[in-house]
């Protein structure tokens, strides 16, 4: 079954990875029985901390500045409740596809495969979404694919693209009947305007064409760069997206909107601008963590949106919306 | 934290015609005009200054004031890139003058993104403030076998080498290269660098680099230190 959520917008998960990290002075960081650690209630209610007390530095000056990788912590203590939370928490937020990343757990490939197969048999023992195996190794990709359990729920890979070695990806999809991201990244660096991101995109889709992948397992990154380094590259961006739309109206767009920000104050409000941008040039897909920032808004902004500007006829989708959006709030 | 202020060049009269004034100049380097800037520079030029007291009293106060903020994370990354452009302006009207008599520049840097790795915003970022900081800087791009950081070091006799990592995946290629200076037998010729978003002070020491860097102006900093340890010389 494809993922599809027309009218409202399609949510990976991106808080499954390795690399996250929550400020040492966030509300969410408590001290317990001379224990530091995450706080957070379990879905059944029940009040639980994700011990960080090994990680956290003693000395007063460095705990100020000091960033919790509570997902590689969660990791490495193989702390069930809290990935268990991580994953579920995200599916309650909106997210229909769980990213699985443990780039950051090891600098040694052999260790990486070995957290990856761990971690996809754990995942889905937990949930039934799909999950995407995200590694900038093809290799990482690979051992997460043996270990995924295709009759609980389909994989997605993330991500194709140009790059050497990663076109094996695409064989690896068309076998595993997975769903493919496919991001910008050329043959010899990253792109350095809104043409290449479309020129190296169309053969990353000339390449899922020969790989038979239906088009709507087919996710597009155009990919997002800081606009703090670039004044035009929200443009390269937002103008990629335009034309791609324009070509694959079937097609499913995203991208990580908020490296947008990265480097200035304030990065929310930027994240919010952009993905509203993005959204009307021609998104369907957010890569978010929807328990720090709720994907809800902008699916309701889509909503809205289309019925203003005729790409939802007659406002069907919009009602339709409206209407489940009262049973449920009513029931 | 004390807000950083402008260090004024002490002696600049002495070093200038009579009348003559820079702050206009130092402003314009602070505000990122590079149009301000190179009207400004070519004046000087014409009135006989001597191109490395341009740069000294004339460009650098300016600049070093916004990289000090810059490290205190008081000023952000596009109001330090339009200062390094109007340093650039400037620059690029002197650097003819100083190589012309002989002044050499700080020193040589190799500068690259190591092996399977596409990311080339930030170390473009840390060329411009290394070349605006007086380094000849040969940028070798992405994706860079070590062979080519070999190769390259040897012909330009490099003084530094600095490797770029964004990915968790190829931050190892970093360790690699480094080994592969020392299989070489030029470990001691270059001091090494790295930095990147997934690198740490701990990786730096892992892998045996000479530095690390967490942003732009700390690299320019360590470069500028590290330049002047002893290494053995290229033959």
């Amino acid at each position: 079954m494809s993922i599809n959520n027309k009218g409202g917008l399609i949510i990976i998960g991106e808080n499954f990875n390795a690399t996250r990290k929550i400020k040492a002075s966030s509300p969410r960081v408590v001290r317990e029985d001379g224990k530091v650690g995450i706080a957070y209630t379990d879905l059944d209610g029940s009040k639980r901390m994700l011990d960080c007390t090994d990680i956290f530095p003693e000395n007063p000056a460095e705990q100020k500045s000091f960033m919790i990788p509570h997902i590689a912590q969660a990791l490495r203590k193989k702390d069930l409740n809290y990935i268990t939370w991580a994953i579920r928490a995200q599916e309650k937020a909106g997210a229909h596809i769980i990213d699985l990343c443990v780039d950051e757990m090891s600098v040694y490939p052999e260790e990486r495969f070995e957290w990856m197969q761990w971690l996809v048999k754990t995942a889905q023992s937990i949930t039934d979404s799909v999950v995407a195996i995200d590694s900038s190794d093809s290799k990482t990709i690979h051992a997460g694919l043996e270990a995924h359990d295709a009759s609980k729920s389909r994989p997605a890979i993330n991500s194709v693209n140009l790059e050497e070695g990663r076109q094996v990806l695409v064989e690896m999809a068309t076998e595993k009947n997975a769903i493919l991201i496919a991001n910008a990244s050329g043959r010899s660096g990253m792109p350095q305007n809104a043409e290449e991101r479309v020129a190296n995109l169309t053969q990353c889709m000339e390449m899922m064409d020969k790989g038979n992948i239906a088009i709507t397992d087919r996710f597009l990154d155009p990919l997002v760069f800081p606009i703090g380094a670039g004044p035009d590259y929200g443009n390269h961006y937002l103008d990629a997206v335009r034309t791609l739309r324009q070509m694959y109206p079937e097609v499913h767009i995203f991208g990580g909107h908020s490296n947008v920000s990265f480097g200035l104050p304030r990065r929310k409000l930027l994240n919010h601008a952009f993905v509203t941008l993005a959204i009307l040039a021609g998104c369907d897909a957010l890569m978010v963590d929807p328990i720090m920032n709720p994907p809800k808004v902008f699916e309701e902004f889509r909503y809205a949106a289309d019925a203003l500007t005729a790409k939802d006829e007659y406002a069907l989708r919009y009602l339709k919306y409206c209407r489940a959006e009262k049973a449920r709030t009513t029931s | 934290m004390t807000e950083p202020v402008l260090q004024i060049p002490e002696g600049w009269q002495g070093r200038a015609p009579d009348g003559w004034e820079w702050s206009s100049l130092w402003e314009a380097v602070e505000n990122g005009n590079h149009t301000y800037t190179d009207e400004f520079v070519r004046k000087a030029i014409d009135v006989g200054i001597n191109p490395r007291i341009i740069l000294d009293d004339g460009l650098f106060p300016g600049f070093n004031l916004q990289g000090d903020r810059f490290s205190a994370q008081i000023i952000f990354i596009p109001e330090m890139l339009i200062t390094a452009r109007a340093m650039k302006a400037g620059l690029a009207l002197i650097r003819p003058l100083l190589a012309a008599q002989a002044e050499k520049p700080v020193g040589t840097f190799v500068m690259g993104t190591v092996l399977g790795d596409m990311h080339d915003i930030g170390q473009s970022i840390v060329t411009i403030m290394l070349e605006n900081a007086g380094f000849n800087v040969i940028n070798l791009g992405t994706d860079v076998h070590p062979d080519r950081f070999i190769e390259t070091a040897q012909k330009e006799k490099a003084d530094l080498v600095g490797f770029s990592a964004l990915l968790s995946t190829t931050v190892y290629y970093q360790k690699v290269t480094i080994e592969e200076f020392e299989k070489a037998g030029f470990r001691n010729k270059v001091k090494i660098l790295i930095g990147g978003a997934p690198t740490t002070q701990d990786w730096a020491d892992e892998c045996g680099a000479d530095g690390w860097g967490k942003d732009a102006m700390e690299a320019v900093k360590l470069a500028l230190d590290r330049v002047k340890q002893p290494r053995e010389p290229w033959g």
